[in-house]
């Protein structure tokens, strides 16, 4: 007489009996799990093998390498960063403005010089008052009433001494 | 190793130390060797994943958590190199070198060595090693992958259950009916010699 196969329940219960864990078996599971311990111990004599030596030196080569390839890369990004925050230190420190004497502090009083500058309508204050002033300078450059009756009497006294000169220069 | 040097050296690895890395080659290279050796039935393959893993393994480390066993965590990685190769063999089968150290892919005598059992073992055993490696081969690939998980990873039930996404107990019902179809399928070919 054949023995009967474990159900799906049977199974599962040995396997976490196999597992380790506190599960209360039959007989027959009993059986069966002891003859699974036998047959993986036979069978696992067979199918151990031994690590060739130039599998092993290929392997930690491989390894090696990745390693301290990893260990580069780490270095080389520590380096661009370090070099990176001496750049902006370096930068925060070298502000031409004597506004800047707080480095990156001076980013709120510029901010305050913005906020502070005159708004459109100051601007066009000032734009008409500069027109004022073109303007009555260019009025001041004009000849007045009285510059104007001399001019005839100026050119007539400027004649003679400009006949003089020619002539003295010519003999 | 014990657990005490394990959890050393991983933390020692995990730190990017390469005497960690190297004491973590040392403990798993010859299981992790003879697990993809008997999966592939191929020296060439064998050592190539070892490097492969031992790769994944510096590139993966900091993602093991502690908490878990580190065997499982390493095997998993192992079996899912030996399912891509395995699918890369199928869909392109690699040329045979001519050369005796198979440097350009597997060698004439790479099949043959694929069934020597460990050194020293004697004539009988080789004989007995031939004749696994015939039987492992024809088994359902699953469950010799099973087999191998449990010899050579030491994967509880429920961890190769995980991996295959499959119940418990149907775990157990193909590794039990795959061992006994092993001794099976050995003594036939005894039998027929």
């Amino acid at each position: 007489m054949s023995k009967m196969e474990p159900n799906k329940q049977q199974f599962e219960r040995i396997a976490r009996w196999l597992d380790g864990q506190a599960v209360a078996l039959s007989g027959s599971e009993q059986a069966l799990a002891e003859d699974l311990l036998r047959l993986e111990a036979r069978t696992g004599v067979l199918l151990d093998v031994s690590l060739p030596p130039q599998a092993l030196a290929a392997a930690r080569r491989r390894m090696l390498a990745e390693v301290s390839g990893r260990r580069r890369r780490a270095l080389r990004w520590g380096g661009a960063m370090v070099a990176a925050a001496a750049a902006v230190l370096l930068l925060a420190f070298l502000q031409p403005s004597d506004r800047m004497d707080g480095g990156i502090g001076a980013a709120p009083l510029l901010l305050a010089d913005v906020s502070e500058s005159p708004g459109p309508s100051e601007i066009d204050a000032l734009d008409k008052e500069i027109e004022d002033l073109e303007a009555q300078l260019i009025t001041s450059t004009l000849p007045g009433p009285q510059e104007v009756l001399l001019e005839p009497v100026l050119q007539d006294s400027d004649a003679p001494w400009m006949d003089e000169l020619d002539v003295d220069l010519e003999g | 190793m014990e657990p005490s040097q394990l959890r050393a050296a991983i933390a020692s690895a995990k730190a990017g130390s390469a005497t960690g890395y190297e004491g973590l080659l040392k403990a798993y290279g010859p299981r992790l060797y003879g697990y993809f050796y008997r999966a592939t039935g191929r020296h060439h393959d064998a050592e190539d994943l070892l490097g492969e893993v031992m790769l994944r393994l510096v590139r993966e480390l900091k993602s093991y958590d502690d908490r878990g066993r580190f065997e499982p965590w390493l095997f998993r990685i192992a079996a899912n190199l030996v399912r891509d190769r395995i699918r890369r063999m199928r869909t392109n089968p690699p040329p045979v070198s001519i050369s005796e150290d198979g440097r350009d892919g597997p060698g004439l005598s790479d099949g043959l060595a694929a069934q020597e059992p460990a050194a020293g073992t004697g004539l009988l055993a080789a004989e007995a090693g031939v004749e696994l490696a015939a039987a492992l081969e024809r088994l359902e690939p699953r469950t010799r992958h099973m087999i191998l998980l449990r010899h050579f990873g030491h994967m509880s039930f429920r961890e190769i259950a995980d991996l295959y996404h499959c119940p418990l107990g149907t775990v157990l019902a193909k590794v039990h009916r795959g061992l006994r179809s092993l001794r099976r399928l050995m003594g036939e070919q005894n039998g027929t010699q």
